[in-house]
């Protein structure tokens, strides 16, 4: 009983980190119906970023006290930009051109995308993992006999506090609402007034900060960070989208902490090598049994 | 107010519109009509936005419009409906014409965020103006019904009342009565005569002969992608060329 609740206790934190990069796929689904295979890659990209930030602070090992929310907080906000911009760039160098080209293209444009950032990612960083400073304190706090560290405790929060964020910025801005006009009739926000180019590249922005958030936490979770680590854990993400209602931001939440509970039982009763095959035959049922995921139908509007 | 001139736009070998011009004053009522096919749709869309003339020019309160982006001439005071409505099916009334008036708000993402009482005043009378447009409409009561349940007449309405929602100076109905009844037809026709009498202009495109000659002053009469007719209604109607081409016995005595 007591491993269960250290499994799940690492499941949620783990799938803390799948639901901030799920949101990015579905937000980007949302708007311009677009799997954005080079997400991934945004995320890996984010802990590079935050790796050269906390270089950049001097940052190296366990940080104490406030200076602890200082740097955090700079490395978070500084890879989350960097990276929101990298999504701005995507977007308009990649994607812009072919929004009228069907959906074929695009799907392999992010695909070529993402072989380009792995392959900058690698000559930048080279091909082994690379260590990333624990940041954070290793005190374990003991919560009934099962050990919750403040790393996960922080995981968790900032998951949760980026999608509370989202919901409010997306129903009660005037961006979320050019966001969500944009996702259901483009032609029509445009007549609005609405500027679309504007609105994607926002959407994109927005994403692939999140995705950049993520990679600090990843980096700061697992204190390592590789060049292709935004693969795996992007279609991870990815099925965790799918799972919730792709295009659905509550459904991407609670998609990425099932999925991050499922593969932490997986690891743990099946072993290391089965947690895969159990994530992507979750990713198939879904597909097969419930198409438009957990939250697809009871909330079908998009972003 | 709209001026359009020798515009010109083919489709492949088709050619939707040729040198087509067309005024439409200031606080008027115009219509185009003409047989399907007959590029009044087409003309809609040059006019918003949403594809470019091949040749000719389109001016709105003496400014060139053709060719400019589509968002940018809803902000100029163009808005307009559809032949085939085109609401926010997953909003609600209310939200699509909350939707409507995103391009009149001023606040920018860090007032949103914070909600200063700027923001917060600017929400308030644009949820104000969102119900009055729906009293206008006679939806008021339907305001937190998603659109995609409202009936078919009520969609059109409200389609109206989003186009409103922008306050533009020109406003577009794509064939706004298809689809409806004789007695819709009738209130519809009262609603717009509502708007006009606000001061909108308004042009619009229709099919049925009786709803425009009632309501519009001015008619601009298409075929095949020409002009044929321009005039007012009374004398389109009695201008053999309209007559001939495509009026025919569907003529009203």
């Amino acid at each position: 009983m007591h491993e269960f609740f250290a499994q799940l206790v690492n499941g949620i934190a783990l799938g803390g980190i799948y639901a901030l990069i799920a949101l990015g796929y579905t937000m980007v689904y949302g708007i311009i119906e677009l799997i954005n295979f080079a997400h991934g890659d945004v995320y890996t990209l984010g802990s590079f970023f935050s790796l050269t930030i906390l270089g950049a602070l001097g940052v190296s090992g366990e940080v104490r006290g406030p200076l602890l929310i200082v740097d955090v907080g700079v490395t978070i906000i500084g890879a989350a930009m960097l990276c929101g911009i990298v999504g701005i760039l995507i977007e308009r160098l990649a994607y812009r051109r072919l929004r009228f080209a069907g959906r074929l293209a695009p799907l392999i444009t992010a695909i070529g995308v993402s072989f380009i950032l792995e392959n900058v990612m690698q000559v930048w960083r080279g091909p082994s993992p690379v260590a990333f400073p624990a940041v954070f304190p290793t005190h374990i706090y003991n919560v009934g006999g099962v050990g919750i560290s403040l790393l996960q405790l922080a995981v968790v929060t900032l998951a949760i506090g980026t999608m509370l964020l989202l919901e409010f910025f997306v129903h009660h801005t005037r961006f979320g609402q050019a966001m969500r006009a944009t996702a259901q009739d483009r032609e029509a926000a445009t007549l609005m007034g609405i500027d679309i180019n504007r609105t994607i590249a926002l959407t994109f922005f927005v994403g692939s900060a999140l995705a950049g958030l993520a990679g600090f936490v990843s980096g700061a979770y697992y204190q390592s960070t590789w060049f292709f680590n935004g693969f795996g854990a992007g279609l991870k993400a990815f099925t965790a989208a799918v799972l919730g209602g792709i295009g659905n931001l509550a459904g991407a939440m609670l998609g990425g902490f099932l999925i991050g509970i499922i593969e932490s039982f997986a690891t743990w009763k099946l072993g290391g090598q089965w947690s895969n095959v159990t994530v992507f035959t979750i990713l198939v049922l879904t597909l097969v049994f419930r198409p438009a995921g957990l939250l697809g139908e009871v909330t079908p509007e998009k972003v | 107010m709209l001026q359009v001139e020798g515009v010109s736009r083919s489709f492949g070998k088709l050619v939707a519109l040729h040198d087509v011009s067309l005024r439409v004053d200031a606080g008027s009522i115009a219509g185009v009509i003409g047989p399907n096919g007959a590029g009044k749709s087409t003309l809609f869309n040059l006019i918003t936005g949403l594809g470019r003339p091949e040749s000719g020019t389109i001016r709105f309160s003496g400014k060139r419009i053709d060719g400019r982006p589509t968002y940018w001439i809803a902000c100029l005071g163009i808005a307009r409906t559809f032949q085939n409505l085109r609401l926010f099916p997953h909003a609600t009334a209310l939200e699509n014409i909350l939707t409507g008036e995103h391009v009149r708000l001023r606040s920018n993402l860090l007032e949103d965020l914070v909600r200063t009482p700027g923001q917060r005043r600017e929400e308030e009378q644009a949820r104000a103006r969102a119900f009055e447009l729906l009293h206008l409409v006679g939806l008021r009561r339907a305001a937190n019904v998603r659109a995609a349940a409202l009936s078919y007449g009520d969609q059109r309405r409200l389609e109206i009342a989003r186009a409103l929602a922008s306050r533009p100076r020109l406003l577009l109905l794509d064939e706004p009565a298809a689809g409806m009844n004789p007695v819709e037809k009738d209130g519809l026709a009262e609603l717009v005569r509502t708007i006009h009498r606000t001061g909108m202009t308004v042009l619009l495109i229709e099919h049925d002969m009786r709803f425009v000659m009632g309501l519009c002053e001015h008619l601009t009469v298409l075929d095949y992608g020409e002009r044929i007719a321009d005039g007012v209604p009374q004398a389109v109607r009695e201008n053999p060329r309209v007559i001939e081409a495509y009026l025919g016995s569907e003529l009203p005595a």
